[in-house]
């Protein structure tokens, strides 16, 4: 029994932060925007360190299961989110707000993610699933003009239960339908015996509600609204961690638990990645919204992502994981500099209104410049070896019309971001930007740092994934 | 042989280092881009003398790729990246670099972002020797994608090109022929792993797919010359940058493409080639025909250096064709000559053009003042046009006779459009030479000093190529 309650401590440890930051808001007098980051980058810290520890050690394995696969999905996440919690307390700062609910709601967020990525029962899942809509939801809310997020948080609220429902549905037929709701389980079932309509049905239940959350089109708008109209930190926080946690649950489930179904499970990844990419590509091109444009990349990019997975060989599950990786540190990159575009107090998306941005602030444009090219997949960049290894995998498959697709939506799509570099670099400046705080350009530093490193021996960022991804089988 | 200490990869990184230094550099009012563009003539310089050590190591008979570097990239895929040189590639890189000299030299007075401008060059420079020294299909897709980037930055920045438009157009175009070429790639890799590009000649694919692997690599290295029907986007971008710099740069790609022919094509002329070469030939004739009338009835003299690089290109690229070891070397002496005349008789132009705009004058008698830029520009004007003042007369000589010798129609179309590029360049002398007693030039208005010198030091170059092409290389 204590056993359990030590390897239940990184757990405990984020119920112990709310706990902590609760009474920090009650009770202390001088708090800013630092005080709740300094006290959830402590607990984070120790969260990361519990997690290794118990890397491989489970409470309760029929709920959750640990794993290094788990682990390295938690750790990545958890990196991002301090890097992120730490610029939105600049955010926070400037705009002289209180922080205390985003980080409440963002490690209670991060909680509920953690826990769907170690799950193996789907009950779990229909219970963590409506809750991280919730806590999308109430984050969204979180802007002090409130009538500007109505219709956005309605509409998400309306979709978000709407596929909270037929999740639900999903996991019931299932139920009712094999008698088991465990990972291995099913797998079993789906593995021995030839698919039924049912089973069919629950799958697809259960695949719309995790597009949904990763934002895939053609359920995309509400995560696009989202996107343009919440505050920058939470923006951010759906962009870069929330994902993660949806995609480590979307392969393991390709991979692993449906991975019997396969026959089913590719058509429909193809369907959804061909939706989002053309819907991406697109509609990016017609934005002038500057957060909108990465809102639709980031559209392209899931879909493009989940191109990878769709041939079901292993090297698939290495290529979607670097890519994602790519993928995530770019568009930390962007948000960083998101943070640095303002003027006169106000942080600025209409692509106008960057007009001439490299003038005034050279190196975050530069910055802006490398992070865009690498989602392009442009060599040197980065980017280019999440494009090689997805593409490679694909013409290894012989899949010509999916690497022909693939490769001319890339036209269509770098066209978009050509707007971006013509607003920073070819426009004159009319607007008078804001002095940018030291640590923007800090973060910036280190992540060009980790960009060039992982360039020149990408080895060090992938070996061992490597080796964990296909211990995974 | 392989490199004992890295030289290549120093090469590579020497000017990748110059960028970050570049964008350390301080600038300021006072400095106005100065810091910038010492470190960037440093860096050059510093990479030149790098590129005579490596000179003095090679094997100059040896036709094959020397100096080996090989480091291991990627495991999944299996990718490489792999550096080799032999004579030919070298003297691509000296002459690029000598090139990318000249222009920054044009460039000295410009205080407009120079700072980027200095970056953005050397890192242009940094991709551009990745290429000529690539060993393996990936690392040299690798650097034909990768030197877009800055080429794109560096016109966008500074090629005051009017219509924007065009340079979206100019860079998806550019794109595309990247990513047809990097599917043909795959392909290769799919079926015969990481391939040197010594070992192309083992490519040999079934009906379709050679059709496909073929006809991309040619599309995506004829996507960097401006070749008829696609020559629009090329041809409005170089005739409307004022930049001597910038103009250099756009100048260099299609030599990326000649190159890449050489690289490919050697030993590889199976069915669907000689298919495609044909086609090439035929549009390669239409082309320069074409584009030196053009050339020879616009007044822009942007347009007349344009039309003048553009048909020289497709010349040494249906020399190419011809499968003759002798041919290609002197296509690789004539390139050296070529590409230090481009550049600098663009930065020359590019003088005459500035002071013309300050005075408000058409230009004609412009040299009659001006001694010093007189004897430079009419020194490189002559070598241009094909008088024996440079490699490129002897060898364009052989190119041309092999040519006529082969196809007298096309050689006789050669023969007609190479007329029209060099008399539309003389017209451009004879009418800044021309007597004209109202223009306002005089003494002060020659070029400086130390350019005058770095020219003199060009031409050195220049006639010393004619007599051995090889004469900087110490024998054994």
């Amino acid at each position: 029994m204590l056993q359990n309650w030590f390897i239940l401590l990184p757990e405990l440890a984020f119920v112990l932060f709310m706990l902590s930051a609760y009474l920090v808001h009650r009770f202390r007098k001088n708090q800013t925007s630092k005080t709740f980051f300094t006290l959830g980058k402590m607990f984070l810290w120790v969260i990361m360190l519990l997690t290794v520890i118990f890397y491989n050690v489970s409470a309760y394995p029929q709920w959750f299961a640990n794993s290094s696969y788990t682990t390295l999905f938690k750790i990545v996440m958890y990196f991002v989110a301090m890097a992120w919690f730490y610029l939105a307390s600049k955010w926070f700062l400037n705009k002289n707000r209180p922080s205390y609910l985003f980080y409440q709601l963002g490690f209670c967020g991060l909680l509920c993610l953690e826990l769907l990525i170690s799950a193996q029962n789907f009950i779990v899942v229909a219970v963590l699933i409506p809750l991280v809509c919730l806590i999308s939801w109430k984050m969204l809310r979180l802007h002090w003009d409130e009538s500007s997020v109505k219709e956005v948080s309605r509409l998400y609220a309306f979709f978000a239960s709407l596929f909270s429902l037929l999740l639900l549905s999903g996991v019931l037929v299932l139920y009712w339908h094999n008698g088991t709701l465990t990972y291995d389980g099913l797998q079993h079932i789906f593995t021995a015996q030839p698919k039924s309509g049912a089973n069919v049905i629950a799958v697809c239940f259960i695949f719309a509600a995790l597009f949904f959350m990763l934002g895939l089109a053609p359920f995309h708008s509400c995560f696009v609204g989202m996107i343009r109209t919440a505050v920058l930190p939470v923006g951010g926080y759906l962009t870069l961690v929330v994902p993660l946690a949806f995609l480590a649950v979307l392969m393991s489930y390709v991979e692993v638990v449906f991975s019997g179904m396969s026959e089913l499970i590719s058509p429909l990844l193809l369907t959804f990645a061909v939706c989002s990419v053309i819907i991406g590509a697109f509609s990016a091109n017609g934005e002038t919204n500057i957060r909108e444009l990465f809102a639709f990349s980031s559209v392209y990019h899931m879909g493009f992502l989940i191109f990878a997975l769709t041939g079901g060989e292993h090297n698939n599950a290495l290529s979607a994981f670097s890519y994602m990786l790519i993928y995530i540190l770019a568009m930390a990159g962007v948000y960083t500099v998101f943070l640095g575009m303002k003027s006169r107090g106000n942080y600025l998306s209409a692509l106008t209104s960057v007009n001439g941005f490299s003038t005034t602030k050279p190196y975050m444009s530069a910055a802006l410049a490398v992070f865009m090219f690498s989602l392009i997949g442009i060599p040197p960049m980065m980017g280019f070896l999440g494009r090689l290894t997805i593409i490679s995998n694909m013409v290894m498959d012989e899949r010509w019309g999916m690497v022909a697709f693939m490769l001319v939506s890339l036209l269509f799509w770098v066209n978009a971001y050509l707007k971006v570099i013509r607003a920073l670099y070819f426009e004159q400046s009319q607007t008078s930007f804001d002095r940018t705080d030291k640590a923007i350009y800090i973060c910036l530093f280190v992540n060009i740092l980790l960009v060039v490193i992982s360039i020149l021996n990408p080895g060090y960022l992938l070996s061992d994934a490597e080796q964990i991804l296909l211990g995974k089988h | 042989m392989n490199s004992p200490l890295a030289l290549l990869s120093f090469v590579v990184a020497i000017p990748f280092l110059g960028v970050l230094f570049v964008l350390m550099s301080k600038d300021d009012e006072i400095t106005r881009g100065r810091n910038a563009f010492n470190v960037c003539v440093f860096t050059i310089l510093s990479n030149v003398v790098m590129i005579f050590r490596i000179f003095m190591l090679i094997d100059e008979k040896k036709t094959t790729l020397q100096l080996i570097e090989k480091f291991n990239w990627l495991d999944v895929p299996d990718v490489n990246i792999l550096f080799g040189v032999d004579i030919f590639a070298l003297l691509i890189i000296l002459a690029v670099h000598l090139a990318v000299l000249i222009g920054v030299a044009g460039v000295r007075q410009n205080t407009y972002k120079q700072k980027s401008l200095m970056a953005l060059t050397l890192l242009f420079l940094s991709m551009m020797t990745g290429f000529f020294v690539a060993a393996d299909i990936f690392s040299f897709y690798i650097f034909f994608e990768a030197m877009l980037l800055p080429l794109f930055m560096i016109i966008g920045m500074f090629g005051e090109v009017k219509k924007q438009g065009t340079i979206y157009r100019f860079f998806l175009y550019n794109f595309l022929g990247a990513i047809i070429l990097f599917s043909a790639t795959m392909i290769i890799y799919r079926y015969y792993g990481s391939l040197t590009l010594g070992q192309l000649n083992r490519v040999r694919f079934s009906s379709p797919m050679s059709y496909y692997v073929w006809g991309g690599i040619f599309i995506a290295f004829l996507s960097r010359l401006p070749i008829w029907p696609f020559h629009y986007w090329i041809s409005s971008i170089n005739a409307g940058i004022r930049n001597p710099l910038a103009f250099i740069i756009t100048a260099l790609m299609p030599l990326t493409a000649i190159y890449g022919f050489i690289r490919f094509l050697s030993e590889n002329f199976v069915m669907p080639v000689d298919l495609y070469i044909l086609w090439i030939n035929i549009i390669g004739v239409i082309t320069i025909l074409f584009i030196s009338l053009i050339g020879f009835i616009n007044k822009d003299y942007q347009y007349k250096l344009f039309s003048f690089i553009t048909v020289y290109y497709i010349v040494y690229l249906l020399g190419i064709f011809m499968d003759d070891r002798l041919i290609l070397l002197n296509i690789g002496y004539s390139l050296f000559s070529f590409i230090l005349i481009v550049a600098a008789l663009e930065v020359l132009s590019g003088y005459i053009f500035h002071k013309e705009e300050d005075y408000g004058i058409s230009g004609t008698g412009f040299l009659c003042k001006v001694p010093h830029l007189s004897f430079v520009y009419s020194y490189i004007t002559l070598a241009a046009v094909g008088i024996p003042l440079s490699a490129v007369f002897l060898n364009n000589f052989l190119i041309l006779s092999k040519l006529l010798s082969s196809n007298i129609k096309m050689g006789g179309i050669l023969i007609v459009s190479l007329v029209l590029v060099s008399a539309s360049l003389l017209q451009e002398l004879y009418r800044h030479k021309l007597n004209n007693a109202n223009c306002p030039i005089d003494r002060k208005d020659d070029i400086s000093n130390p350019m005058f010198v770095f020219m003199l030091f060009i031409i050195f170059v220049l006639m010393m190529s004619l007599f051995k092409p090889l004469w900087f290389v110490m024998d054994a």
